[in-house]
């Protein structure tokens, strides 16, 4: 074999035999990572399963009801809300959240006055208790004397009442999702940029290409298996979102519907109706959502994403 | 340089400061939005009971109270919240950076039979909701006779679905022909990922551990549930113990959730610039 | 491979240096959730640890929602704390499933208000030691009833008085209203419902398509949507109606005992308000619940969280819980050391109700219609159902799930 310029894994034909020195080797270094994912996911994921195939009353008795729980899942009014709110969280989550943390990644990653602190001030978000982070923003979104609106205000502009408007209350909770999650990306996406090798944009000054079609040429070419990775990350995170909406938006808010997610609706239903098997139903319906759009993404990655 | 840099200095001046200027703007805007938040936190911990729940809000403190703090630090033993958290944050490193630097090199440069459908089982625990898996992880913990320990904190962290996809990706992006040099050179795969290919991914290594340990910080509900002792809790499970079922003391909760912050910032501070820095990478890249 | 054999090492002495097991003496776990109410539950700890020093009480809080997850992951796994509260919401899910001790030793109920002991009993045998309750009173803010020159809220008070007096001191310009309605049961409108002579749910029967129950229901939603002396429920999103009470944006609204030392430790607020009975309807009534102190089955000392529980019932410990202000104790007599705590106000009229209180409504299959019964009164308060369509759908509802 030659060294050759193919720089991803060999994509050897059907007929060309493992070596079963590598092969040995490869399941020696997966093992701890494959035997713990069994034993402390996949287990409860197998369980979960069996479980939407029951009914279950409190702690106790389960009733086998076979796929009784999908039906009910299908017609559900509140499982239609709430796939809409979960994909349109999502649509609102991951493509502005990424493109803002690229914007600052780039800037970050240059050589300018100050660097180091505003990395750490872009950091801060993740390193606060959710429940600190829930109350803050409630008082931000607060509709008469909030910080948001009063500042609106300034500009002759009423504001909603964010939390409750069945309009606004989703894009809320948008909001304080990449607000929180900026810090991740960021530190993410600056990771990437910084092992691009600097000789790429040495070559790109000499040949005298601008700031911006350096960063849409060699930048994002070069930085696009992170930013798959970021995207993935953000997409998965997104549909899966639990915490600030489970702290913001209550059964007694009049934009429920308008911002119930699949996750919220899960353990509602789980953990305050203890209808467990309704909400093991619940949770696979989601999986599979999310399974379909990552499947897209591993698709997209072919397509966009170069690996050297 | 030669010539080029000679004729154009004067206009790549003038491009340059004015961009310079624009970033500060742009991230000067950001940081505001991004601090603002915590800044209203910290004024918080300063006021009155009442004086948090005034309309239309106050922004400085009328008066500055320390003694939010000091009953934080009567209420909750800081001391073993900031030991079990690194302690936590620790091991929880440690798992992550050596199995998933493991089976990410494999899963990226190596052969194997049912190299998909293994990868899948990977991917599946990402595409979970966390709350699945609590009931079945507290059963098997009490089963071994572990609640309320320091493992119990880290048995959900003990292998990294995260870590294991994240380093594979970086590992795909590493050029095979060293790997390739190195086996012609009588290297088996083991002395490929630790002499070669595991040294290269530094920064990403960093970036890993810097996620797990925020990940294992900010996990408030698995502490709460797994252990019951308050000294057996971590930073963000105590801070959060100290809601009231209807109400909460929102002042003593900023005070409590502030030097909870701190720690966390400080290690930031103190490791970004090494990993954020990167190291020059060698070999054949660039 | 050194070196990770090395981490692995350290790693199995980190696990062994703090799993190391405790002495001999008996340590129970005592659970709880509201922080606000560590400092009683810690006092009778301490004092049953004076009196039996072989025996150590562990204080657990773990706040209301992780409270029972963790509980019942503890229920599922045999490892439940020894002794913790029980609320009448999930009481029948862990009897129903053997998880309760039962206390079967003798002993004398009668101290305690009846309501609240049989809701802890199941099938004769008792499962949980009453430890307090909780009524509504309405509360008023002092400072807004002078500026306008009215009487303050007394016995006399019907629904038409709290209306009109409502009218009289809202004023948006201020932004002021006169009486905070949410869309609350418990604080909110199953107190009228009762006053109006309907019923909720009552022995397996739900009474949402009773018309006392609806005309009640849409009285309190009127204040809201008709008369405009409440504010709107968006604002209650932003601002629960307690904390809106606080900040002086309201006259009056309903309030249960528990929130009085919220009240009283807003200084701002605390010299500003008083509380009174509630107005009476047809007739009185004010809705109550209770806490009980329970023992996990599976507990490794049965007789011992028995004794614990039987002190916790004692005369001496609900004045422990009442000094520090926790709840109304449950003890009869006990109460004044609860209200002692608060001489600037009639706190007195809390207890004073029990005389004609009406147990929160429970059942075992409740948590499955509970929730729904929020989102109906959602949409009436959005404005797409009115009352009579929210309670006859939800009247559905219960028949179905309850099968009457």
């Amino acid at each position: 074999m030659t060294v050759s310029a193919k720089t991803r894994a060999p994509r050897l034909g059907r007929r060309e035999r493992y070596d079963p020195k590598v092969v040995a080797a490869a399941f020696i270094l997966i093992a701890p990572t494959i035997i713990g994912l069994c034993v402390l996911n996949i287990y409860p994921f197998f369980d979960t399963i069996r479980r939407s195939l029951y009914k279950t009353q409190g702690l106790g008795p389960e009733t086998y009801v076979g796929l009784k729980n999908f039906e009910k899942l299908f017609s559900d009014s509140m499982v239609g809300h709430a796939t809409i709110n979960t994909l349109l969280y999502m649509v609102l989550t991951v493509p502005v959240g990424v493109l803002l943390s690229l914007i600052f990644a780039s800037l970050l990653n240059g050589k300018i006055k100050g660097r180091d602190i505003y990395r750490g001030i872009y950091f801060l978000p993740m390193v606060v208790a959710p429940a600190a982070v829930a109350m803050v923003w409630r008082w931000i979104f607060n509709a008469e004397n909030g910080v948001l609106n009063y500042v609106l205000g300034l500009v002759g502009i009423q504001g909603p009442s964010w939390l409750a408007d069945p309009n606004t209350a989703l894009l809320s909770c948008a909001i304080i999702g990449i607000w929180s999650a900026i810090g991740y990306d960021l530190v993410l996406i600056l990771a990437g940029l910084q092992s691009i090798s600097k000789s790429y944009y040495e070559a790109a000054e000499i040949d005298g290409a601008s700031g911006v079609q350096t960063f849409f040429h060699i930048t994002i070419p070069l930085v696009s298996p992170t930013l798959f990775f970021v995207v993935l990350m953000r997409a998965m995170t997104s549909l899966k979102q639990f915490d600030t909406i489970y702290l913001l938006i209550n059964t007694r808010n009049p934009a429920y519907k308008n911002a119930t997610v699949l996750m919220t609706l899960f353990y509602r239903e789980a953990f305050e109706k203890f209808n467990k098997g309704y909400g093991s139903a619940i949770v696979l319906y989601t999986f599979v959502i999310i399974a379909i759009f990552t499947a897209i993404q591993f698709i997209a990655e072919k397509k966009f994403v170069h690996y050297d | 340089m030669t010539t080029a840099a000679q004729t154009a200095p004067k206009r790549k001046l003038n491009y340059r400061s004015r961009g310079k200027v624009i970033t500060h703007i742009i991230l000067i805007i950001g940081s505001f939005i991004m601090i603002f938040p915590f800044v209203w936190m910290i004024l918080t911990s300063f006021k009155s009971n009442g004086e948090s729940l005034l309309i239309p809000p106050t922004f400085l403190p009328k008066e500055w109270l320390v003694e939010n703090y000091t009953e934080v630090t009567r209420t909750l033993p800081f001391g073993s919240l900031y030991f079990n958290t690194l302690m936590l944050m620790l091991l929880r490193i440690v798992c992550a950076l050596i199995f998933s630097s493991m089976a990410g090199f494999a899963f990226a440069k190596l052969r194997f039979p049912f190299k998909r459908f293994l990868f899948f089982l990977v991917l599946t625990q990402m595409m979970l909701p966390n709350q699945i898996f609590i009931i079945p992880q507290y059963q098997m913990l009490a089963d071994m006779g572990k609640l309320n320990s320091l493992f119990a904190l880290l048995f959900p962290g003990l292998v990294s679905a995260f870590g294991t996809f994240f380093l594979r990706q970086f590992y795909m992006s590493l050029p095979n022909v060293l790997s390739e040099a190195a086996v012609l050179d009588g290297c088996n795969t083991f002395q490929v990922f630790f002499r070669i290919m595991l040294p290269l991914t530094q920064t990403a290594m960093m970036a890993l551990a810097v996620f797990t340990a925020v990940f294992a910080y900010s996990d408030m509900m698995w502490p709460l549930i797994v252990n019951s002792n308050v000294n057996m809790m971590t930073l963000s499970a105590g801070i959060s113990s100290m809601q009231g079922q209807y109400t909460t003391r929102y002042p003593i909760l900023m005070a409590g959730s502030t030097l909870a912050m701190i720690p966390m910032l400080v290690l930031y501070l103190l490791f970004q610039r090494q990993f954020i820095e990167g190291i020059a990478l060698t070999g054949t890249k660039g | 491979m050194r070196k990770l054999f090395a981490i692995l090492l350290t790693l199995c002495m980190v696990f062994s240096f703090v799993s190391f097991a405790s002495a001999e003496e008996v340590t129970i776990t005592f659970a709880f959730w509201d922080n606000n109410q560590e400092p009683g539950m810690t006092a009778i700890a301490e004092a049953y640890m004076a009196l039996h020093p072989e025996v150590k009480i562990e204080v657990q809080v773990t706040p209301w929602n992780e409270y029972w997850t963790k509980l019942e992951a503890g229920a599922l796994a045999d490892s439940m704390p020894d002794v913790f509260w029980m609320h009448s919401n999930q009481f029948f899910k862990y009897v129903t499933a053997s998880k309760l001790l039962a206390l079967d030793f003798d002993y004398d109920y009668t101290p305690y208000p009846e309501g609240v002991t049989s809701l802890y009993t199941y099938e004769g045998v008792h499962y949980a030691v009453p430890k307090d309750y909780d009524t509504i009173a309405l509360v008023y803010n002092k400072e807004i009833f002078d500026a306008a020159g009215i009487a303050y809220p007394d016995g006399t008070w019907t629904w038409d008085t709290l209306l009109e007096t409502a009218k009289k001191l809202t004023d948006p310009e201020k932004g002021i209203y006169g009486f905070g309605a949410p869309n609350d049961r418990q604080s909110g409108y199953l107190n009228l419902v009762y006053q109006n002579e309907g019923f909720a749910f009552e022995n397996g029967k739900s009474g949402y398509d009773q018309p006392a129950t609806q005309e009640a229901i849409q009285w309190w939603v009127d204040l809201q949507k008709v008369h405009g002396v409440s504010p709107s429920q968006e604002s209650f999103v932003d601002m629960g109606v307690d904390d809106q009470m606080q900040a002086g944006k309201l006259a009056m609204c309903f309030t249960g005992s528990w929130m009085m030392s919220s009240y009283t430790n807003n200084e701002l607020f605390a010299d500003k308000f008083d509380l009174a009975v509630l107005p009476q309807g047809k007739t009185r009534a004010s809705i109550y619940n209770g806490l009980g102190y329970a023992g996990a089955a599976s507990t490794k000392y049965p007789e011992v969280v028995k004794d614990f529980i039987k002190f916790c019932g004692t005369e001496e410990a609900n004045k422990l819980q009442a000094e520090k202000k926790a709840a109304i104790p449950a003890y009869a007599g006990t109460e004044h050391y609860f209200t002692d705590n608060f001489t600037s106000i009639n706190i007195a009229c809390y207890p004073e109700m029990i005389a004609y209180g009406v147990q929160y409504p429970f059942s075992p299959n409740k948590s499955l219609w509970e929730s729904q019964e929020e989102e109906l009164m959602n949409e009436v308060y959005a404005g797409s159902k009115t009352v009579q369509e929210a309670c006859t759908e939800l009247h559905a509802i219960i028949v179905d799930i309850e099968g009457e």
